[in-house]
């Protein structure tokens, strides 16, 4: 059953597809803006942006080198291919879940070095999320079924 | 004062574990070192008791001294036991705030009289005009106190060099007045800020003032006259020249003494040097019946041993234009801007400068205003802006210092002088340490005067 034949279009379509648009759009462009640096892109930049924070993290936490480095070197793809997956309404159920799942690891990330006010600005989109999940079955215009 | 002094015995309660410690050590050391007798600076700290009550006179209730009783009325275990002033109207004045405060004080107006009758004194505070600091302060060594001295040290040379003299043949303690030496926000400034982590880079240049709006002289009330004969015993011509001797070459040393004096010893200590030259300017612009000049400006050079460090000052007391009093030590990384006041307090980062954000973590620096953004280690750095005008580099950033002194300005240059009476503690501005400070000011009315730059040679320096 692909999702339009579950229910009618109703605001509540329109609703999910609001919010699916914009985490999408939140994924790809903080993906492109980590291989930003002095107003040149490049991976270069990218690994050096990923490579502070990493070791931002690290040093400012409990969280060892060891975790906060990978962590850091593979955020930027995963939030894009995630991004794109979620614009392109690819398994978009699983697509949120793994939104929800970073943004609560990045919370966790800011609430071992005590940024709060980031904790708190994740944790709006922590709640995008979760209204997300609730409006899935209202998904439309995706390639694939869930 | 031995230990036999009735005023050695102080309530239990006023004996702090950690001060019968400190004094148990100190006299342990000196009894270990096996000496026959302590060193000017060591002996209170094994011949008295660490809360030991101090017994204190104040010669000089006028203005200053008003200030010092208001500092020192909050430190505990101290006792003001005698006052002095010639004029019967500053010392009735002194008398009775003293003894609204629990000190009841014996009045005197004449301080070798005073010094006579007070037997028991632990030391003696200063805050005569200057041409008398040397001799109360010399005469209060001899018999025995030690002296908290208000600045500048003498309205001469000599007068200072005599001080520091008698403080190294007499052995007793002599703090002089340069407050700021003591304040913490200072010690912050020069030894976390210019010194250690060094936020300034290379100190290049400094600016200072202090000004102020025109003033009338300072008037008397009528039935409070002091008689002539009784003003010309104690040196002052005039009824008018003793209420405004600040003005007058006799008693004082101009405005660049009572204001500058402050400041350009802050020069000196940030720098940790004296300087070598000075050239000035100034004159009675304003006021006719003064001597000294109410308008000076000057250039003071240190070579510092990371290169010259060009120093200005103006001291101007026909308008209050320019934004009060201030030290303003400029470096290529930064500036402070200091002042007794806290308001007029701010460091300023460069542009080019190193991120400070590391050192807000460290408490050093704290961002002034919600503009800066201090970067968590973690974040990617941001573009800077562009500047204005090619011929002008980027705003500074302004931040704080997060010291603050929470007393009155002169209270812990006091608690430095009673803790280095009880503890030997190293004064915080000593004798032959104020009296560079002295040569350094007092030459910049040379410099006025003659109209051209003087130089400053080393033995000047040195008492």
């Amino acid at each position: 059953m692909t999702p339009s034949e579950r229910l009618p279009w109703t605001d509540a379509t329109w609703a999910f597809l609001s919010l699916r648009l914009f985490l999408a759009l939140r994924w790809i462009i903080s993906a492109i803006e980590k291989f930003e640096l002095n107003n040149e892109y490049s991976f270069a930049n990218y690994y050096e942006n990923m490579k502070r924070m990493g070791e931002g993290i690290a040093s400012s936490s409990f969280i060892p080198s060891a975790m906060a480095l990978p962590y850091a070197y593979s955020l930027g793809h995963l939030t894009m291919i995630v991004g794109v997956l979620l614009l392109l309404g690819v398994k978009t159920r699983w697509m949120l879940l793994a939104t929800t799942a970073l943004y609560v690891s990045l919370s966790a990330g800011l609430m071992a070095v005590e940024e709060n006010e980031g904790v708190a600005w994740l944790a709006i989109h922590v709640a995008l999320c979760v209204g997300a999940l609730l409006l899935a079955r209202h998904n439309r215009l995706a390639l694939t079924r869930d | 004062m031995t230990q036999d002094s009735p005023h050695d015995t102080v309530p239990a309660s006023g004996v702090s574990r950690r001060d019968f410690l400190r004094t148990g050590v100190a006299a342990g050391a000196g009894i270990l070192l096996g000496r026959a007798s302590a060193s000017a600076v060591d002996a209170p700290a094994v011949l008295t008791g660490a809360s030991k009550v101090l017994n204190l006179a104040l010669v000089g209730t006028g203005a200053q001294g008003r200030v010092l009783i208001d500092a020192a009325l909050p430190i505990p275990n101290i006792k003001f036991q005698a006052v002095c002033d010639i004029w019967d109207y500053s010392l009735r004045y002194g008398e009775r705030y003293l003894g609204r405060n629990g000190h009841t004080v014996r009045p005197y107006v004449d301080f070798q009289e005073m010094l006579e009758k007070e037997k028991d004194l632990d030391a003696v505070i200063v805050a005569t005009p200057d041409f008398m600091h040397a001799p109360h302060s010399i005469a209060a060594m001899d018999a025995g106190h030690h002296v908290y001295c208000e600045k500048l040290m003498s309205n001469t040379i000599e007068g200072a060099r005599s001080m520091v003299h008698a403080a190294k043949r007499t052995g007793k303690l002599l703090q002089i007045g340069h407050q700021r030496r003591s304040n913490p926000r200072y010690i912050h400034a020069r030894d976390r800020i210019v010194r250690g982590d060094r936020l300034l880079g290379r100190v290049t240049n400094i600016n200072g003032q202090w000004n102020r709006a025109v003033s009338d002289d300072l008037g008397w009330p009528p039935r409070n006259v002091i008689p002539d004969a009784t003003l010309a015993k104690y040196g002052y011509e005039s009824m008018h020249e003793f209420r405004n001797w600040r003005w007058f070459r006799k008693y004082g040393g101009g405005p660049i003494s009572d204001l500058g004096a402050h400041q350009i010893d802050i020069y000196n200590w940030m720098l940790d040097m004296n300087p070598t030259s000075v050239m000035a300017g100034g004159g009675v612009d304003f006021y006719e019946n003064h001597e000294w000049d109410d308008n000076v400006m000057a250039i003071l050079e240190y070579p510092t041993p990371e290169g010259m460090v060009r120093a200005f000052y103006q001291v101007l007391t026909t308008t209050s234009a320019g934004g009060g009093y201030w030290e303003y030590f400029m470096g290529t990384e930064g500036a402070l801007k200091m002042s007794e006041n806290p308001n007029l307090t701010a460091a300023y980062r460069e542009a080019r400068a190193p991120d400070w954000s590391p050192h807000v973590n460290n408490g050093i620096v704290r961002p002034a205003t919600a503009d800066i953004k201090v970067k968590k280690p973690w974040e990617k750095p941001k573009p800077t802006g562009g500047t204005v005008d090619v011929r002008e580099t980027a705003q500074l950033e302004a931040w704080d210092l997060p010291v603050k002194l929470d007393k009155a300005i002169h209270q812990p240059h006091l608690e430095n002088f009673f803790d280095a009476i009880r503890h030997g503690t190293p004064l915080a501005c000593p004798a032959e340490v104020a009296f560079a400070s002295s040569v350094t000011i007092l030459k910049i009315n040379d410099a006025v005067a003659a109209g051209a730059k003087l130089p400053y040679a080393p033995t000047d320096f040195i008492a």
